[in-house]
Formats: C-alpha cells, structure tokens, sequence
C-alpha cells in the first residue's frame, strides 16, 4: 500500500516537468506555472478527496491539449500525460487497498498491479513515440479518418465488453 | 463497463476531437497513451471466473446468543490466475459480526484456494447465506466482472431458555402410556390412591392389613394411582399488536423462550407435544414425542416472528381441532381483554387450558417516560390486568403472570402446587 503511494508522489512530481520545459522554452512561462500549481494542488486535494484524481488528470490533459495548441512539441508532453496517467491509476490502486477490510497477498496485488501499469506506460511511450519518429504527412480527410477509425473501433469495444 | 473505462475513454476522445479540430497532431498523440491503456484493459476483461466455494458452518444445533464461526473456501478451479479478486459475503439483515471480516481482497492464482473466516453472534432465527457477491478485475482495476455465486447454507438459531422442572399439570384426559402425571386412576404406580375390596388374584403384598383387623373376614388392597403422559398443545400468540419491544429486547422473544422450555420440559417427561403459532395463518408442529419432535417445535420457534394480519388480530379463528379432544393447551400471550371469550370457550370444549401471560405492563412501564401521572397509569394498568386475570381463574383458567424479569420455572410451580385439581370427574370412574 506504502509503495504504491510513494510511486505515485514519484509520478506526480514528475508528471509536469517535461512539459514545463517544454512551455519555458517556447516562453510560455505562465502556463508552465499553471501546470505546477496544478500538480500541488491534485497532490493536496487528493489528501482529503478522492474525486482529485479524476479532476487532476483532467485539468493535467486540458492543459497540456492547450500546450499541444501552443505548439509545444509532443516529445515534451508525452512524458507528462504518462505520468499523469499513472498518478491517476496507482490513487486509484491505492484507494481500493485503504477501503479494504481485508487484504491477502498484498505484494502480489501490488506486482500484478506494477506490472500492468508499467506494461501500459512502456507501449504508450513506445506508440506515442512513432509518430515522432517516423513523421508522416497525413491529409486532414485522413487522419479524420483516422481519428473516426478509432473512436468507432473503441466504441464498439466498449459497448461489446 | 466500469466508469474508470468511460472516464478515460471519454478523455481520449476529447484529445482526438481537440486534435482534429486544432489540426494539431500533437493533441492526437497525447491521445495515445489513454488509448493504449485503455485498450489493454479491455483486453484482460475478465470472464466469470470458475470459482468452486464452500462454506462450513455449524450445523443444526445452534442456539441463541453462541458464537458462529463461519470459514467460506475459495477455489479457483479455473485455468487462470485472477489478478484482483474481491469477495464480499451477503449476511441477512441484522446479522451481527463479532470476529473476523466478511470480505476479502487478494489476488488467487489458478489452482490455489483461499479463506475467509468470521463468526457471527446468532440471534434467534432461520437464515439462508446463500449469495456471495465477487469481483473479479483485470491488472489494472479498469474492467470487471461482478456476480454472485450461490453457496446454500441454512442457519437456524433455536431459542436459549432456562430449563424448567417438571411440570406438576392436571390434564381432564391422560394417555395409555405411563408417564409422570397422575391419572387418577387406579392401577400400578407409587402413590397410595385408594382402598377397595379383595379381589382373587390380588398380591398379597397389596393387602391393607390394617383394614383388615377393623373388618370381620374381609380383607382391602391397596391401590395406586397410575401415572400417564398426557396429550399438550402449546400455543404461541405472535400477533403483531401483542409485541412490545424495548431495544432488542422484545415481550415476543420472551414467550418463545418460555414456549421452547415448556415444550423441552413436558418432551422429556413424555408427553405428546404440539405446537401452534397464531398470528398468520396455520404454523406449527402436529403433536409428537420425543427429541426428535423437541427439534421439530425449537427449528419451528426459530422462526417465531411478530406478525401483523386483520384477520387473526383477534383468537376467534384459533384452529382447536388441531390438539387432541380434552388435551392441555398452554397459552402463551401477554394477552388482551377480547381473548378472553376465546379461552373460556375452548374451556367449555373440555380442553384444560394453562395460559403462561408475559406481563406486558410490567415491560412496558420501563418505556414510559418520568411523567407525574407515570405511576398512576400503572397502577391503573396493573389493577386492569389484575382483574383479568382473576376472571380467568374463576372461569377455570390457570394462568400464570410472567413478569419477564422473573424466574418463570418458580411461578409456574407455585402456580400449579396452589391450583385445585379440575372440576369434573377424570379419568375412568372407580
């Protein structure tokens, strides 16, 4: 239970300095202190309410859709929304531990726990990082397209599960 | 689907839209990460999982106010490990756990079994736990499969009562068989009955000798009285306006209790013992001997609880024919003023009725508040009561006035050592 409350501070600490820097450097210095205040404040309020964490993540992403707009290069925001997204997922963890009476295997829980969540943060990074790379040039029909593709295909996952 | 998988889906959308509407790639590509983890969620969506569970549980000899200890065994049985798996027992209502938890959460590997081990204080009831709620998650706590497994165990909790003596009853009818009551009849028992004339065949151990030296060339033998089981009906009154309950203390548990020690005492002293709950239709237990009767009638009060209906808020539809003709019935009511009519009808019909009546004043007074007219009410009441049931007396009726604080074996015998025998001639005449 401890480790997971650590690794989430670790997460959060981290989670706004890639696109803090990114910010800084493109000279947007007031939403880089935006972003900061907000990492404090979702690691404050989570303190005393649990609903922090959905909204943390959430205001996280706002900001950083508005930094995308900004033209902040996405290299300096993945890293931000992995963590935010861990931050997320291990307060989450770690409220289902605290609300249990009753706990076997506590370390086992927290492995298989760790090991899907670092499998999920490693493909993220490694997806996320393939447009970077390999940059292609899409036409607006085609990555709407493409953007439909996903939402329907994940909708239809959603509603088949 | 759980709504951490709606809250990130809908995230994941809003950065496409974001992106597409911005022509920004990078708002798509801060996308991706949600998407992957949501998308690997939903892959592990877990299916029901094979679970065999056990419960084990005391068995039928569960009394009130023990100490249950309940052990329900998970198996995963499936091909499977189950990263988080979360078991929750559903109790009855009002189920009181002493020790232990009722839920688990652990994460089972295929083939492996685990336990959940609580006990509960039982209360005084039949109960089924049967449904278990599980959980079961995928790696991450996204998706979920939720269900509940059915394991069937019953539970009846008997009423604890204070064993009684044995009771000294006059039934106006006794069976064939040689039990403790006396018959009033001659025949072979230990209690000196009468003298009769010498009849050829008679023991000679038997002959009055004293008689004898008073009378010219007559010899008298002793006679005994025989001692016979009789046939008993125990009535429960559980109508609904005749509960009164002060906290968990309620008049009703009281009678049960007065109820199961009646019927354990007149059981082991032989008799054939019946039972009727009145209140809701027609309950109880046809008459019978022995434990396996005394089972029959402590599962049946088990479930004895107050119940509400118009149509026997009064004991007019009391089915007597249920007990054998001229059998002791003994009532068990706090009693109100309309029964009377009743039980001296069933008087009439030549039943011998013993009515065993919680004192509700009594029980109640402890709920009335510290007012100046308190104690006057009371006194009225008491009076009211008083009365009552000294008309019950004159009419035949043996009752005795329980206040539930009290030993009810003591005034059950005083009661029944200071009641003349009935009216009427019992027995086969001399």
């Amino acid at each position: 239970m401890r480790q997971a409350l650590i690794w989430r501070y670790i997460f959060l600490a981290a989670a706004p300095v890639g696109p803090a820097v990114g910010l800084v450097i493109q000279d947007v210095w007031w939403l880089a202190g935006v972003l900061l205040v907000t990492a404090v404040a979702w690691g404050v309020g989570r303190s005393y309410y649990q609903a922090a964490d959905p909204v943390g993540l959430t205001i996280f992403l706002l900001i950083l859709a508005y930094a995308a707009w900004l033209d902040v290069p996405a290299y300096w925001l993945i890293g931000g929304v992995l963590a935010a997204l861990a931050v997320w997922d291990l307060g989450d963890f770690h409220a289902r531990l605290v609300e249990q009476a009753t706990m076997e295997n506590e370390a086992v829980l927290w492995h298989a726990h760790w090991r899907a969540l670092a499998l999920a943060l490693l493909l993220g990074l490694l997806i996320s990082s393939m447009p970077l790379i390999i940059r292609l040039e899409l036409s607006f029909w085609l990555a709407f397209g493409l953007a439909l593709f996903v939402v329907i295909a994940l909708s239809r996952l959603l509603r088949r599960t | 689907m759980s709504s951490r998988a709606m809250f990130l889906a809908a995230l994941a959308y809003g950065l496409v839209l974001f992106g597409l509407a911005s022509m920004k790639s990078a708002s798509l590509i801060l996308a991706i990460p949600l998407l992957v983890y949501l998308i690997l969620a939903l892959r592990q969506t877990p299916d029901r999982p094979t679970l065999r569970l056990e419960r084990i549980a005391p068995g039928e000899a569960a009394v009130e106010g023990d100490l249950l200890p309940i052990t329900l065994t998970i198996h995963n049985e499936g091909d499977r490990d189950l990263a988080k798996l979360h078991v929750c027992e559903q109790l009855p209502h009002g189920s009181v756990v002493e020790s232990g938890q009722t839920e688990l959460l652990t994460s089972l590997p295929a083939g492996e079994s685990t336990e959940i081990s609580y006990t509960l204080a039982a209360q005084r009831g039949a109960f089924d736990l049967a449904a278990v709620a599980v959980s079961v998650w995928d790696g991450l706590g996204v998706m979920a499969w939720s269900g509940e497994i059915e394991v069937a165990t019953h539970l009846t909790v008997t009423p604890r009562y204070q064993p009684l003596r044995s009771l000294a009853i006059r039934p106006l009818r006794t069976k064939g068989f040689s039990g403790p009551l006396a018959s009033r009849q001659s025949g072979s028992g230990s209690d000196f009955f009468g003298v009769r004339e010498y009849q050829m065949g008679d023991p000679l151990r038997r002959i009055n000798w004293r008689a004898a030296a008073r009378h010219h060339e007559q010899l008298f033998t002793n006679e005994f009285e025989q001692e016979r089981i009789a046939d008993i009906g125990l009535i429960l009154d559980m109508r609904s306006e005749h509960v009164f309950r002060i906290g968990p203390d309620s008049l009703l548990d009281h009678a049960v209790r007065a109820t199961a020690a009646l019927a354990d005492s007149l059981l082991q002293d032989g008799h054939r013992v019946g039972l009727l709950l009145y209140g809701f239709g027609l309950d109880g237990v046809l008459p019978g001997y022995g434990k396996g009767q005394r089972d029959r009638i402590m599962r049946k009060l088990a479930e004895a609880r107050p119940v509400s209906s118009q149509v026997f808020r009064s004991l007019k539809y009391l089915p007597t024919r249920v007990f054998p003709a001229r059998a002791q019935l003994i009532f068990v009511s706090p009693l109100s003023d309309n029964d009377e009519t009743v039980l001296f009808r069933l008087r009439a019909h030549g039943y011998g009725v013993l009515v065993i009546s919680p004192n509700s004043v009594e029980f109640e007074a402890q709920l009335l508040p510290d007012e100046p007219l308190r104690a006057l009410a009371i006194r009225l009441a008491r009076a009211e009561r008083r009365i009552f049931l000294r008309r019950l007396r004159q009419g035949g009726i043996i009752t005795v006035d329980w206040p539930v604080d009290r030993p009810l074996d003591d005034l059950i015998q005083i009661t029944l050592r200071q009641t003349p025998p009935p009216h009427g001639r019992i027995g086969r005449p001399l």
